[in-house]
C-alpha cells in the first residue's frame, strides 16, 4: 500500500472510532471552542477601531499637524501656521474660490452614559466655516447646523445613541453656559460620529485657546499631495508636519489599537497554551487507549509514518469543529455589539478574516496537541503493546 | 491521613496526565489571577483613598477656577485643610515619553496630602528656595536616570511670558508616591512661579483638594462648598475622591464585562477538561477500586478518595498558577502606568474556584461500583 492510502485508510479508522471516544473529543472540541471565541471577539475590538479610523479616509485629503504630534490634543498650531497653510498650492478651491481647509479645536465636555448614567467625557470639535465641504460624508439627520457665534452644537450618531442629553432641543452645560443640541449628524460610519461639533470662534473663546489643534485640506487631486507638502516642508519657518489622511489615522488611533491588540494576543496565547495542553492531554490518553490497536496495525504492516500522520491528522481535524463553533458563538454574542474601551465607540464586527485567524490559530493547537502523541505512539514496541492490557 | 498514601498514588497513577492536567489549570488560574487582580487591585487602590478627601472642580468640564476661591473654601465649616493644583503635561526628550508636573503651593499641600505622597520636610525647603524646583518621584526619577541638581526641560503646548513652549527645572530632590497612587510617576513644581510664567490661564488652579475634618459629613460639607459658588461663573461639583476616579476609570468601559466573560470561558473549558480526565482515570481504575469495595470500602470512603485527589491537584496547581500571576503583575506598571499588587481576596478566591471545580469534577464519575462487574473487567 502507498503511504496515502495507508494514511487514508488509518485516518478513516481512527475517525470512525470517535462516536466510542465522544467525551474526550468533545473536550478538545470545546476547550478549542473556548479559546477562538475569546481571542476572535477581543481582537474583534482592534480591528474595529481600525476600520472606523479608515473608513472614511479619502487619498486627496491631507492633515497638517504640529511637529512630533502623536495625538489630536498634542498639536498645536496658531492663527498665522493656519494662514500659511490655506494659501498652499494644490488645494481645492470651492465656487467662490475659498481653499477647503478646516481648522478644529478640540475641547473635551462632560456627559453622562445612557446605560449606567455614570459621568463621562465626550470631545467637543470647534470646526470653522469649510467643515462640511472638506468632509462631504457628514450628514444632518435631523435639526440643522449650528450657527457661528452662538452658544449650539450638533451631535453624532455615536454620541446621541450612547449619551444623554444629545437629542435636538437639549441642552448641556459648558463652561457656565447652556449650549443647545440643534441638531444630530452622521458620517458613514466614521470616527467624526463619535463628536460634537460646533463653531470654531465659539469654542475657543469660551475655552480661552489661542491655537487650534490640525488643518485638514481637501486636495485638488491625490496627485497634488506631492506639491502641497514639498510647499510646507519648504518653508523654514513652519513646524509641522503633513500626513496623508490615512496616516495620520493610523497615528492617532496606534496607542489605542497597540493596547487592544496586545491585550488579546496576550490572553489569545495564554488561553491556545491551556488548550494545546488539554489537547496533549487528550491525545496521550487516546493514544494509550489505542495501544493495543496501533500495535495490531503495525504487526500487519502499516508503516511508522503514517501512524504518525494520520494520528497528527486526526487532532488537526479535531480541532476544526472547536474553531468553527467557538467563531459562531462570538459572531452570535458580540457581532453588532458596540464597546467603549477608553472613550471612543467600536462597533464589534465578525469578519471573515478574523474567522480565518481564529481558524489557524486552532489548527496551531491541533498541531501541537498531536505532535508528541504521534511520534510515541510509532515508537512503542510492538511486542510490548500487544501484551498491555 | 492514613488515605493519604491511596491519594497520592491515585493523583500519580499516570504521571504525564496528572503533569498535563496539573499545568492545564496553573495556566488557567495564571490567567484567572492576572485578569481578576488587575480589576480588584485597582478597586483596593481606590478604596485606600481616604474617605475625607474631596475633589473640587468646575462643575461644568474641565475648566480652570480662580485661585481667589481658595480664602473661601478654607472658611468653609468642616473643611480642615484645602490645597490647589495646576498641571502641566509635556514631553522629555522625545515625542512619546510623556511627563506630568503638578504645580502646587508646598505647605498646602503638605497639610493636606491629596496623592499620599511623602515629601520629606528638606525637600519642602529646597522647593521653596529654588522658584524653578522641581520634585520627582522616586519612579520617574529611576525611569529617566534624573538626580538632585539635574536641569529638566519639558516640551509642552502650554506658552511662556518668553515666548517659548519648553519649561526648564531644576531637580532639587524626590518624593515617594502614596499607595494608593494609581498612577505614581509624576513631578511636583512651585505654583506661584509656573503661574507667573505662563500665557494663559493666570491666576486659575486645576482643581482644589479638601479634607474634611470628618468623613460621616463630608457630603454636607461638599454641599455646602458647591452652594458657596452656586450662580456665579465658576460653579464647583465637590465630590468625594474615590467616586472622582471611578467616574475617570468610567472611560475603561465595559472591561469589567470583557474580564467576567473571559474568566468564565477558561473555567468552563477547564471544567470540561478535567471532568473527562477524571471520568478516563476511574474508567481505568475500576477493576482497584472494585477491589477497595471488597475489602470494605464504602461508596462514600471511595468518592472521598476520588475527591481528595483532584482537590490536591486542583488546589497546588491552581496556587502556583496565582503565585506565578502575583510575581508577574507588578511589571503591568510598565505598560500601562497603573501601579497594582495582587490583592490577598483574589488569590483566595481562586484558592476557593479551584476547591469547587474539584468537587464539581469528582461529583460526575462518581457512582455506585458494582464489585461483580468490576472484578469481572467490565
Amino acid at each position: 500500500m502507498t503511504q496515502f492510502r495507508q494514511i487514508a485508510a488509518l485516518l478513516q479508522l481512527s475517525l470512525s472510532g470517535i462516536p466510542q471516544r465522544l467525551g474526550t473529543s468533545l473536550v478538545t472540541v470545546i476547550g478549542i471552542a473556548c479559546v477562538v471565541g475569546v481571542l476572535i471577539s477581543m481582537l474583534s475590538m482592534g480591528s474595529g477601531l481600525r476600520r472606523i479610523a479608515i473608513q472614511n479616509n479619502r487619498a486627496d485629503r491631507a492633515v497638517v499637524s504640529s511637529k512630533g504630534a502623536q495625538s489630536l490634543f498634542a498639536s498645536n498650531l496658531s492663527t498665522s501656521t493656519l494662514a500659511v497653510v490655506e494659501s498652499a498650492p494644490g488645494i481645492k478651491k470651492d465656487a467662490e474660490g475659498k481653499p477647503l481647509a478646516t481648522a478644529y479645536v478640540a475641547v473635551l465636555v462632560n456627559t453622562r452614559r445612557k446605560s449606567n448614567h455614570v459621568r463621562s467625557i465626550s470631545a467637543l470639535f470647534g470646526v470653522t466655516t469649510q467643515f462640511f465641504k472638506v468632509y462631504p460624508e457628514v450628514e444632518i439627520t435631523a435639526g440643522r447646523t449650528f450657527r457661528p457665534g452662538l452658544h449650539e452644537l450638533i451631535a453624532g450618531k455615536k454620541r446621541y445613541e450612547q449619551f444623554e442629553g444629545l437629542e435636538v432641543g437639549d441642552k448641556i452645560r459648558v463652561r457656565g453656559a447652556d449650549w443647545t443640541v440643534v441638531g444630530n449628524f452622521s458620517a458613514n460610519g466614521g470616527g467624526l460620529e463619535d463628536l460634537l461639533l460646533a463653531d470654531a470662534d465659539t469654542v475657543a473663546s469660551a475655552f480661552g485657546r489661542t491655537t487650534m489643534q490640525t488643518v485638514t485640506v481637501l486636495l485638488d487631486s491625490p496627485q497634488k499631495y506631492d506639491e502641497f507638502a514639498g510647499a510646507l516642508k519648504a518653508n523654514p519657518a513652519l513646524e509641522v508636519d503633513v500626513k496623508h489622511e490615512a496616516e495620520w489615522s493610523a497615528t492617532i488611533t496606534k496607542t489605542t489599537t497597540g493596547i487592544l491588540d496586545f491585550i488579546s494576543y496576550f490572553v489569545g496565547t495564554v488561553m491556545a497554551i491551556g488548550a494545546s495542553l488539554g489537547a496533549l492531554n487528550v491525545m496521550y490518553s487516546i493514544i494509550d487507549a489505542r495501544k493495543r490497536e496501533i500495535a495490531t496495525l503495525r504487526a500487519i504492516g502499516f508503516g511508522g509514518g503514517p501512524i504518525v500522520v494520520s494520528v497528527l491528522l486526526e487532532s488537526v481535524l479535531l480541532s476544526l469543529p472547536g474553531a468553527l463553533l467557538g467563531a459562531a458563538i462570538a459572531w452570535a454574542w458580540f457581532n453588532g455589539n458596540t464597546v467603549h474601551p477608553f472613550g471612543t465607540s467600536i462597533p464589534l464586527a465578525i469578519t471573515p478574516a478574523l474567522v480565518i485567524l481564529g481558524i489557524v490559530w486552532a489548527l496551531v493547537i491541533g498541531l501541537i496537541g498531536g505532535i508528541l502523541p504521534a511520534l510515541r505512539s510509532a515508537r512503542v514496541s510492538v511486542t510490548t503493546a500487544l501484551r498491555a492490557t | 491521613m492514613k488515605y493519604l498514601s491511596l491519594i497520592w498514588d491515585g493523583i500519580w497513577r499516570k504521571r504525564g496526565r496528572a503533569i498535563l492536567t496539573g499545568l492545564q489549570v496553573l495556566v488557567a488560574f495564571v490567567l484567572f489571577g492576572l485578569l481578576q487582580g488587575m480589576k480588584s487591585g485597582i478597586d483596593d487602590a481606590i478604596d485606600k483613598i481616604g474617605a475625607d478627601l474631596y475633589i473640587v472642580q468646575h462643575a461644568t468640564g474641565f475648566s480652570p477656577m480662580p485661585l481667589a476661591m481658595y480664602s473661601r473654601l478654607v472658611a468653609v465649616p468642616g473643611v480642615r485643610a484645602a490645597a490647589y493644583e495646576s498641571f502641566l503635561a509635556g514631553t522629555y526628550q522625545k515625542p512619546t515619553q510623556h511627563v506630568l508636573a503638578v504645580a502646587c503651593d508646598q505647605d498646602s499641600i503638605s497639610a493636606t496630602i491629596p496623592h499620599g505622597a511623602i515629601v520629606p520636610p528638606a525637600a519642602v525647603d529646597a522647593m521653596k528656595r529654588t522658584r524653578s524646583g522641581v520634585l520627582v518621584s522616586e519612579s520617574l526619577a529611576r525611569k529617566y536616570g534624573w538626580k538632585t541638581g539635574d536641569r529638566i526641560p519639558l516640551e509642552t503646548s502650554v506658552l511662556r511670558q518668553d515666548g517659548s513652549l519648553t519649561w526648564t527645572f531644576d531637580m532639587v530632590g524626590t518624593f515617594v508616591p502614596g499607595e494608593q497612587s494609581l498612577s505614581p510617576d509624576f513631578m511636583i513644581i512651585n505654583y506661584t512661579s509656573f503661574d507667573e510664567a505662563r500665557t494663559v490661564d493666570r491666576g486659575t488652579v486645576a482643581m482644589y483638594y479638601v479634607r474634611v475634618t470628618d468623613p460621616k459629613q463630608g457630603l454636607a460639607v461638599a454641599q455646602a462648598i458647591d452652594k458657596l459658588f452656586l450662580n456665579s461663573s465658576d460653579e464647583t461639583r465637590t465630590e468625594s475622591a474615590r467616586e472622582s476616579i471611578q467616574a475617570t476609570l468610567e472611560s475603561l468601559g465595559d472591561m469589567d464585562f470583557v474580564v467576567r466573560a473571559i474568566v468564565g470561558a477558561v473555567l468552563f473549558a477547564l471544567l470540561f477538561s478535567i471532568t473527562a480526565m477524571m471520568m478516563q482515570s476511574i474508567r481505568e481504575r475500576t477493576a482497584e477500586l472494585a477491589l477497595l469495595k471488597t475489602l470494605g470500602f464504602s461508596d462514600g470512603k471511595l468518592f472521598w478518595i476520588v475527591l481528595c485527589e483532584v482537590l490536591t491537584l486542583c488546589i497546588v496547581a491552581a496556587a502556583l498558577g496565582l503565585a506565578l500571576a502575583t510575581w508577574v503583575l507588578p511589571t503591568a506598571r510598565h505598560f500601562t502606568n497603573i501601579n497594582v499588587t495582587m490583592p490577598a481576596s483574589v488569590v483566595l478566591a481562586g484558592l476557593g474556584l479551584a476547591a469547587l471545580l474539584a468537587v464539581v469534577t469528582a461529583a460526575v464519575p462518581a457512582r455506585r461500583l458494582q464489585v461483580v462487574d468490576a472484578l469481572a473487567g467490565r
